[in-house]
């Protein structure tokens, strides 16, 4: 019976992976600083509510395996385990393992294949080493559990205060529509029944229609049940957690204050009464009391309303008390329940929920969407604001800058929704390091800064392969093996360190080891050997550095299974670059190598410089837009010669765009420089014209120009007119080899 | 589908194998259309049914509360043991007489 289960399929799914994720790095953070308790509670609870989700629902296979998961988890916590390095791998094996489960439940048809059964068997068999007696006490606790069930009745009468606790009252008003998204009461009463013994129910019936205002998908039914059972409120509270909005669950235990339960009747706004007889019913309160809890009640009312005197209306109130316990032991329902139930979303409150952060999962679709339209905005209303200006129409032209201010905001708001920390990538890796470092007996230790370092969504995706690359080619080559760290004097542990930061207008991400860095001689031997550079050549310690990223390039003495195929660092340069990236390697002989990629901040809309030079437009990215100076006569003949000029006493290399392009143009009047900066250099433009900031939706070139070299894209003017994107960081390389050549 | 026979002293309604959300709205249409010119006395039997849910629950509470109001007396009887498991979770098992 997986009932309602496919409407919340990919719910399940998604809490199922962010919680094995939780898991993951838990246990990684858990070897490298050791645990402490709120690491293994956090992982403790992400295997139990796949658990409990996946009980719930009936997925067994799920379910059984992350049982004895969740029980060797649970002696781990208790202190009766001590965790270890092996212990780690099992549990990250399971978490793999789980995780594929997961996508078998929701994705296929939901049967597990042969493959996945048997690997369940071996991670079980793996598990049971650490859980010994495990099956015998399984088998002594459902003994317990019958034997509980044969003394239920006891129990019920011998409820005495020491019971008291584990003990919960349970009041559910489900959302009328329940029934509707494809859920069935019942199921949560089952899952329920499971977690404890529901010794009494009370189903509220008064909000039933007459048969003909019936209606089948609509839930009317309420519930209030006690429950004892040895798990925590919070877990009983997990139950409900796939609910939808609407519902309102309270759970109390059984020795909740008379305040609290006042309190809780006050918010019901149902008839007291009635709700206390149940209350005593399931043994939470004693009848004897109930006149006493309504009589804080009536106080409470008799001060609103100031009328009614003390001593009469609570002789009322104790009849009325009466007239229903009488009711209730002929064993109907209770029939005076105000259809006045206010069905709110109570799931705030339970502490499950609580600090789980306020956040939604919108499809990432809608978003691009969005920023599609945003962009389309921003075209047309620059379209509206040339037209603006050409009447001259000031009135016009000053509602027109209001829109324009408008509209940049929307796109900066757009654009920050579709920002995502790299910290959550940056995790991901440490688990590639713990298996690649295992697999190769070597110990390293991945360093993370920056993490909350925000990218584009769509950056940080395509980001993930190249950056796994280099830290897998850092972890095989780089880092040396303990003995021989040890013999140069090394810690014994390597070190990768991962970080993000900003950086004009970029964003940096940085990958260091303190391995045995780039071998020079080694990778030019290699490099004329596969005929990429001739031995006459003469290169400087940079070129030699980026022959890495020529294609068909390895160095790798040993081909092993992790990298050094020879396909690697240049396809990594190539996907940076299709990101509008760059990368740059540094390394020192025996101390480490130090890759930056530098990746611009967003791929839609960016705010630009828009300059002219001879008929072209031309959009340089405002953030790389260091000054702009005017191009004096008496400058205009220093570069005659040399291509640079003095600026403030350092060097400008300087590149005349439109020579550039191969632009005619007629040689103006006035020419203005705009420098630029592009990781730590700065060139200067040779331009006609500065036409200043300008709103760029980024628009990609078609095939035909992808080698064309200085651009990287283009956008739409107002006038409808194109204007190209300059790739500023091709410029700057260009600038300074002219530089070095000249 | 449901079934009517009336007896001396009653009729005699037989509930379908399926009484679920499915088939909720079929039923409920049948029973306004046939039920108004039955007899004062109704026992409703239970005994066909192998698929029941909350719906149906709702259904057999609908309907004896429809023919409570008109002052008429149902009685549902013969559950099968689906029917019985279900009432059970609702802890409404005291809705249904075991023989009639």
């Amino acid at each position: 019976m997986n009932l309602g289960f496919d409407s919340i399929k990919d719910e399940f799914k998604l809490e199922s992976q962010d919680l094995l994720e939780a898991m993951e790095d838990g246990l990684l953070e858990a070897q490298e600083n050791g645990l402490n308790e709120e690491l293994i509670g956090s992982i403790f609870r992400a295997i139990h509510t796949i658990k409990g989700s996946a009980g719930m629902f009936n997925i067994m296979y799920i379910a059984d395996f992350t049982h004895v998961v969740e029980n060797l988890l649970d002696k781990i916590r208790s202190n009766t385990l001590e965790i270890n390095d092996s212990i780690i791998t099992l549990l990250l094996n399971c978490k793999d393992h789980i995780s594929n489960l997961v996508v078998v439940a929701t994705e296929t048809n939901g049967i597990p294949s042969d493959d996945d059964l048997s690997r369940s068997k071996t991670l079980l068999s793996e598990l049971s080493i650490y859980l010994n007696n495990e099956e015998e006490n399984k088998e002594q606790e459902s003994e317990k559990l019958i034997s509980e069930e044969e003394k239920e009745e006891e129990v019920l009468i011998t409820s005495d205060e020491e019971n008291k606790d584990k003990k919960y009252h349970i009041s559910l008003r489900l959302s009328s529509d329940i029934l509707e998204s494809g859920m069935d009461p019942i199921s949560f009463l089952n899952f329920l029944g499971g977690k404890g013994n529901i010794y009494q129910t009370t189903t509220l019936t008064d909000n039933i229609p007459d048969l003909r205002e019936f209606d089948p998908v609509e839930y009317k039914l309420g519930l209030e049940l006690d429950i004892e059972t040895e798990v925590s409120i919070e877990e009983l509270f997990e139950v409900f957690d796939f609910l939808k909005e609407g519902s309102l669950i309270e759970i109390f235990p059984h020795n909740a204050s008379v305040e609290e339960i006042r309190d809780w009747l006050e918010t019901l706004k149902e008839d007291s009464q009635s709700i206390l007889a149940i209350l005593s019913l399931g043994g939470m309160i004693h009848k004897n009391d109930i006149p006493k809890i309504l009589r804080l009640e009536s106080i409470v009312e008799e001060k609103k309303t100031g009328k009614i005197e003390e001593s009469v209306k609570e002789e009322k109130v104790e009849e009325s008390v009466e007239v229903i316990l009488k009711d209730e032991s002929t064993k109907s329902s209770i029939p005076t329940i105000e259809p006045k139930v206010t069905y709110t979303n109570t799931k705030k409150e339970t502490p499950s929920v609580a600090n789980k952060s306020s956040s939604i999962r919108v499809d990432s679709i809608k978003i691009d969407r969005l920023i599609n339209l945003i962009g389309e905005m921003v075209i047309a209303n620059a379209n509206v604001t040339q037209k603006a200006l050409r009447q001259k129409n000031g009135d016009l032209i000053e509602s027109v800058s209001l829109m324009s201010r408008m509209v940049e905001e929307i796109r900066e708001s757009a654009m920050q929704v579709r920002m995502v920390q790299i910290g959550d990538t940056f995790n991901r890796y440490k688990r590639i390091v713990h298996d690649l470092s295992k697999d190769l007996g070597k110990k390293i230790l991945l360093e993370t800064n920056g993490g909350d370092t925000e990218l584009d969504k769509t950056i940080i995706e395509k980001i993930g392969d190249p950056l796994i690359h280099i830290i897998r080619n850092a972890i095989d080559h780089g880092i040396e093996t303990p003995e021989i760290r040890q013999s140069l004097g090394k810690n014994s542990q390597g070190t990768i360190k991962l970080s993000a930061f900003h950086d004009t207008g970029n964003i940096a991400i940085v990958i260091e080891d303190d391995g045995s860095g780039i071998n020079e001689e080694k990778v030019l031997e290699k490099a004329v050997e596969n005929g990429i550079v001739s031995s006459e050549d003469r290169l400087s310690k940079k070129e030699i550095h980026n022959l890495l990223f020529a294609p068909g390039f390895s160095t790798a003495e040993l081909v092993t299974n992790i990298s050094g195929r020879g396909v690697g660092m240049d396809v990594v340069k190539k996907n940076i670059e299709s990101l509008r990236g760059t990368i740059d390697i540094d390394s020192s002989e025996g101390k480490g190598t130090k890759f930056t990629i530098r990746l611009p901040l967003t791929l839609a809309i960016i705010d630009g410089f828009l300059i002219r030079t001879g008929e072209t437009h031309y959009v340089i990215p405002l953030d790389m837009v260091v000054e702009c100076i005017e191009l004096t006569e008496k400058e205009r003949e220093e570069i005659a010669g040399n291509g640079f000029i003095n600026l403030r006493n350092s060097i400008l290399p300087l590149i005349e765009v439109s020579k550039f392009f191969n632009q005619k143009r007629k040689v103006t009047k006035r020419e203005n420089i705009i420098v630029v900066k592009y990781a730590d250099e700065k060139i200067g433009l040779i331009v006609d014209e500065l036409l200043g900031e300008f709103q760029t939706v980024i628009k990609p070139l078609g095939k035909i120009f992808r080698r064309l070299k200085g651009i990287s894209g283009a956008t739409i003017l107002g006038s409808g007119a194109v204007a190209l994107i300059l790739d500023v960081s091709t410029l700057v390389k260009e600038a300074i080899s002219q530089e070095d050549n000249g | 589908m449901i079934n009517l026979e009336a007896l001396d002293d009653r009729v005699k309604l037989t509930f379908p194998n399926e009484c679920t959300i499915y088939e909720a709205a079929e039923i409920k249409e049948k029973l306004i259309a046939s039920i108004s010119d039955l007899s004062n006395e109704i026992e409703a039997d239970l005994s066909n049914i192998d698929d029941l849910d909350t719906t149906g629950v709702q259904l057999f509470l609908s309907l004896k509360k429809f023919l409570n109001n008109e002052g008429r007396n149902l009685h549902y009887t013969n559950p099968s043991e689906k029917v019985k498991t279900v009432f059970k979770y609702y802890n409404l098992s005291y809705l249904i007489e075991e023989e009639k």
